[in-house]
């Protein structure tokens, strides 16, 4: 399965979080999943961010990972 | 607090990077004495407010939220740009049809030294601070 970003509005990163405008709502996003969204400048696999986050941030606790994804798909942030 | 000018009434349209509040001159509808219904239409004058001034520009903006609770003193404060923003993008109508929105507030909230958030119970609580940011009549 590959990622992508959503469509957005907007997208502003300061220092390691972020904002995040779409049509229906603006969230701030914490260093992890500013990440993320920074990494899906094109489509991933949930391998790739996986290696990606963890070089970042050094090993993730088990599920915590897909949890952010989960999140941010949740949010309509990223599709899959 | 009828000195100060009102420009609009719930709604103000802000042209991007001059700030300049363009007219929107829409009477004040006012409720009967009890609170209720139908309301009536007033223009300014008839209440003695002034007229808007007629080339205004934004000096201050802020997010205000009424409670029961600040009835003994309000909250002033100037959050951070990633604090204040998810608060102000809601109060807006037409952000996202603009360019790069959170650019241009980002842009607006340096021209203004920052944005305020402010919890208050009545409006003569903010009448020192709002003649701080437009300045005397």
């Amino acid at each position: 399965m590959r990622l992508a970003r959503a469509p957005l509005i907007d997208f502003m990163v300061i220092g390691d979080e972020s904002l995040v405008m779409t049509e229906h709502q603006c969230l701030r996003l914490a260093a992890v999943p500013t990440a993320l969204l920074v990494y899906l400048d094109q489509p991933r696999s949930v391998d790739q961010i996986t290696v990606h986050l963890n070089e970042e941030f050094g090993p993730a606790p088990d599920g915590r990972i897909q949890e952010v994804i989960s999140d941010l798909v949740r949010h309509h942030l990223i599709l899959t | 607090m009828h000195e100060i000018r009102l420009p609009h009434r719930e709604t103000v349209g802000i042209e991007p990077g001059t700030w300049r509040i363009l007219p929107y001159e829409k009477p004040l509808s006012l409720r009967t004495e009890d609170g209720g219904f139908p309301k009536s239409e007033r223009g300014p004058d008839s209440l003695g407010l002034r007229p808007a001034h007629q080339s205004p520009t934004l000096s201050a903006l802020a997010v205000i939220r009424r409670s029961p609770a600040f009835a003994d003193a309000p909250s002033i404060t100037q959050p951070d740009f990633l604090d204040i923003i998810p608060d102000v993008v809601p109060e807006t109508s037409s952000l996202a049809c603009l360019e790069r929105p959170l650019h241009l507030l980002a842009d607006l909230f340096e021209a203004l030294g920052g944005f305020w958030l402010i919890d208050y119970a009545e409006a003569e609580q903010l009448r020192d601070w709002v003649i701080e940011q437009v300045g005397e009549p």
